[in-house]
């Protein structure tokens, strides 16, 4: 496998992105009305532990805005790919399997964690502006934003693609749905984590990056599973 | 020497029998034309060939080795799919400039420079190619799967969709890049003209089982025999020719033909497994036989390919 090669494909399904103003612009959007949506409850709710809240936001919210910006991207390099063709040309490159899929799970994980990076930064700038007071991100929550975020976002975004890749277009289609009520529910929950104050330590930070890391891993084995047979034949 | 080689190729799908017993060799430089029609099995075996999908039984080689097994190998082969695989909102060098990234192409920037002239699209090289027309589109494609300078070139159904004009633009470059750069193209399509146009080699599927496998030339000329027709006077003459024929070893076969109802002309239908035409009039003159006119007779690829289907038919 080489990493130059992942590089090559990371970098086109990053700037296939940034290119598309529309997807873009959803993506931006959305970490728009997810720091509206949050950093309210500072003026509505009362006796709140400004600072525990506050962090324990950053680090609930954050993977789950990379996932769901992840989970918008991703149809783009993945599905959009199948659906036109393009990866059977792709498939026909002197290419590692495992290369592309990855460089693609990079590729879209990358601006996925930057919209969860920018909405910590406007989550920041706005709580600061509605409670007045000095709050900044603990060393957990930044440490949380800066690594374990993005390897959750690239196993996200590669399990969102294995799915894509390996699965036909009507079983795609019922995965999609599930997926995007899941993380419906999934930011639901984290915002009611978020919002109870719920512990932000380094212990916490270290259980997040092992389930981050584990889903790593199973991302990286299910590359074993997938082949270009199985591929090619799930487009007719 | 053989650069594409299949033997005894199987592929089913589940219970389905895509490919049944596929045999055949393209040689280095050959334009090969693999006709049949929708859902005869050709982009199986291109897959099969390009090792996106593995053979049931039997063996699909190039270079001869497997591809699925031998991903440097795919440096050697470019691909042009039925779709175009570019990218719409990059713009024509962008998309050369990935592709060229990905098959490690040294001095990219001389190389695509030099294919977006050749496809004559270097003027518009920066525009994002979603406003480029179908037939812009495809040479645009076709200069991708040049870009690593492939020795083979998989083409699957490329004119597929596009108008006259960009179909005769295609073509050309096909043949300019056979007779220039001598590369080898296998050549998926149900276009019958298009194949007899630019191929070297047919072969002819039908259900997952090759029915004809020939030199164009061959298979046009009468199964590597000479087709003769030779109009003559009167009955008596097509009589008289079919005695003096009889027995003549590069003689296959005379057939006469009374076009007319009883009336002139009279055409005398030779086959013969050689050359011998100036022997065969000579002959025939001397014979006494009164000759209006002599033609050699070469079937088109329609007639080939529908006498092929049509036979291929009764068989079952």
């Amino acid at each position: 496998m080489s990493n130059n090669k992942i590089y090559t494909v990371a970098r086109r399904e990053f700037l296939d992105i940034i290119h598309d103003k529309s997807t873009l612009i959803a993506g931006i959007l959305f970490a728009a009305w997810f720091v509206w949506l949050h950093a309210n409850m500072f003026t509505l709710r009362e006796g709140i532990d400004v600072l525990s809240v506050f962090n324990s936001s950053l680090i609930y919210l954050t993977p789950m805005v990379g996932a769901f910006i992840g989970y918008i991207y991703s149809g783009k390099a993945f599905l959009f790919e199948k659906t036109e063709g393009i990866i059977e040309t792709l498939l026909a490159a002197p290419l590692n399997l495992r290369t592309l899929w990855i460089g693609k799970a990079i590729g879209v994980a990358f601006p996925a964690w930057i919209a969860a990076l920018l909405f910590g930064i406007g989550f920041t700038v706005v709580v600061q502006g509605q409670t007045e007071a000095a709050v900044f991100p603990s060393g957990p929550a930044i440490f949380h934003v800066l690594v374990i975020v993005p390897i959750f976002a690239v196993a996200f975004v590669g399990l969102i693609g294995f799915s894509q890749l390996a699965l036909g277009m009507r079983e795609n289609q019922v995965v999609n749905l599930l997926l995007f009520l899941g993380l419906f529910g999934g930011l639901s929950v984290s915002g009611e984590f978020a919002h109870r104050g719920l512990i932000s330590s380094w212990e916490l930070i270290a259980l997040l990056c092992g389930i981050a890391v584990a889903m790593l891993l199973v991302t990286w084995c299910l590359g074993g599973v997938l082949s270009k047979e199985r591929i090619v034949r799930s487009i007719q | 020497m053989s650069v594409i080689t299949i033997e005894h190729l199987h592929k089913d799908f589940g219970r389905l029998a895509v490919l049944d017993d596929i045999n055949l060799e393209v040689k280095r430089g050959e334009v090969f034309g693999f006709l049949g029609p929708n859902g005869a099995g050709k982009t199986t075996t291109i897959r099969i060939l390009l090792g996106l999908l593995e053979p049931t039984s039997g063996s699909a080689l190039v270079f001869g080795k497997r591809l699925s097994t031998e991903d440097g190998l795919r440096r050697r082969i470019g691909v042009l799919l039925e779709h175009d695989a570019l990218y719409k909102r990059m713009s024509a060098y962008a998309n050369l400039d990935y592709c060229a990234r990905l098959y490690d192409v040294e001095d990219r920037e001389e190389r695509i420079a030099h294919l977006l002239h050749f496809v004559d699209l270097f003027e518009r090289k920066d525009e994002p190619i979603a406003r480029y027309s179908t037939g812009m589109r495809r040479k645009l494609a076709i200069a991708r799967a040049l870009v690593h300078e492939p020795e083979i070139l998989f083409m699957d159904e490329p004119t597929s969709g596009l108008d006259p004009e960009a179909q005769t633009m295609i073509r050309d470059l096909i043949s300019e890049l056979s007779a220039d750069k001598q590369i080898t193209v296998f050549f998926n399509s149900h276009n019958l003209y298009e194949v007899q146009r630019i191929c070297t080699k047919v072969a002819i599927l039908r259900e997952g089982r090759i029915k004809t496998c020939d030199d164009l030339q061959n298979l046009r000329a009468g199964g590597g025999g000479v087709q003769l027709e030779v109009t003559v006077s009167g009955a008596d003459d097509a009589q008289r020719a079919r005695e003096l024929l009889e027995g003549i070893g590069i003689v296959e076969a005379v057939k006469i033909n009374d076009t007319g109802g009883g009336q002139q002309p009279w055409k005398v239908h030779i086959s013969l497994n050689g050359h011998g035409n100036p022997q065969i009039i000579k002959l025939l003159a001397g014979g006494g036989v009164r000759i209006e006119e002599a033609v050699r007779v070469t079937r088109s690829l329609e007639d080939i390919y529908l006498e092929t289907m049509e036979t291929a038919g009764e068989e079952q």
